[in-house]
């Protein structure tokens, strides 16, 4: 889900552009640098998940996984993760363009933070199995995505609710592949190494 | 036609006549306004034929080139393997560097000053 250049106008692109930089400063000095393998190693697979295509009619869809991010990553590392992937997507694949960078990050960073504390949440809860935790926060990280394409969209005076009926309609298979791929993947990194999801879940992490 | 100018600029018989006499004349010269017109023309429709024989023929290798570049097009415009390799490299290398730079960095300060390098 990506807006590509000159769509938004200027105000906006600023604006977001103005967001994501703070936002990248605020992860930066929060981030756990412990942690910066995992991040290196997650942001990789962030960066590579968007060659994942899924035929769809004529169109293709493919993966974005910020739901996958911030719950592996944490509220605190998420952002500037997603912010590094969106870079080299859009110098090496072309995908969204660098003036809309600010906006991609916002788009797919913010419902990855959002996403990063429902895990924790989630996780922390006693009912709720940290596979289903994760299920939902992958599913709901495109979601999110989704709806804040279609906020941006509107500001560029397209219909709130037709885009984001449409970015939600056609996102559909990737917001249920994201659910069972998040899920899968957290709730087997669980049971063979927790300890990898101290940052993110119940175990004590040391940031907000 | 130069039937019709001609008489016009002959003095004394009358148009009309002049006219009917140079059209018999043409009708009973050997190889003139006959069926025979269209074999001199032969030679060049057969030419014709030949040049849009050829020209059908590199129609449709134009367009097995285009058709090949247009693939190669598509298959270029996507990213390729050196793409995702530099890509993961240049993640690693960042978060490298900045475990780099926070491995150098004396332990006595708190950890959570900003993040080094990235």
């Amino acid at each position: 889900m990506h807006i590509a250049d000159g769509v938004l106008p200027l105000s906006v692109s600023l604006a977001t552009s103005a967001l994501s930089v703070a936002a990248v400063a605020v992860s930066l000095r929060r981030l756990n640098q412990d942690e910066l393998p995992k991040i290196a190693v997650v942001t990789a697979s962030f960066f590579v998940a968007s060659l994942i295509h899924l035929p769809l009619g004529t169109t293709s869809v493919h993966l974005l996984l910020p739901g996958l991010v911030g719950a592996l990553l944490g509220p605190a590392a998420a952002f500037v993760s997603i912010t590094i992937g969106l870079v080299l997507q859009s110098i090496l694949f072309q995908f969204g363009g660098l003036t809309a960078l600010g906006a991609n990050g916002v788009i797919m960073g913010i419902p990855a933070i959002l996403c990063a504390l429902l895990f924790r949440s989630l996780a922390a809860a006693p009912w709720c199995s940290i596979t289903l935790a994760g299920a939902v926060a992958g599913g709901l990280g495109t979601v999110l995505a989704a709806v804040f394409l279609a906020a941006l969209l509107a500001t560029g005076g397209e219909a709130f609710w037709g885009v984001a009926r449409i970015a939600l309609i056609a996102h559909l298979p990737v917001i249920l592949i994201e659910a069972l791929v998040s899920g899968a993947s957290l709730g087997f990194i669980a049971r063979v190494k927790p300890e990898m999801l101290h940052s993110a879940a119940r175990f004590g992490s040391r940031h907000g | 036609m130069p039937l019709w100018i001609c008489p016009a600029r002959l003095p004394g018989p009358s148009p009309l006549l002049v006219t009917l006499l140079l059209t018999t004349t043409l009708l009973l010269l050997p190889g003139s306004l006959t069926a025979d017109d269209t074999l001199p023309l032969s030679n060049p429709c057969q030419e014709q034929g030949r040049l849009l024989e050829q020209q059908a023929a590199l129609g449709r290798e134009l367009r097995a080139i285009k058709r090949e570049l247009a693939a190669l097009r598509a298959e270029q415009s996507g990213p390729g393997v050196d793409d995702i390799i530099t890509g993961i490299g240049f993640i690693l290398a960042l978060f490298g560097t900045a475990a780099l730079v926070r491995s150098r960095r004396p332990q006595a300060g708190p950890e959570r000053r900003s993040g080094g390098g990235a």
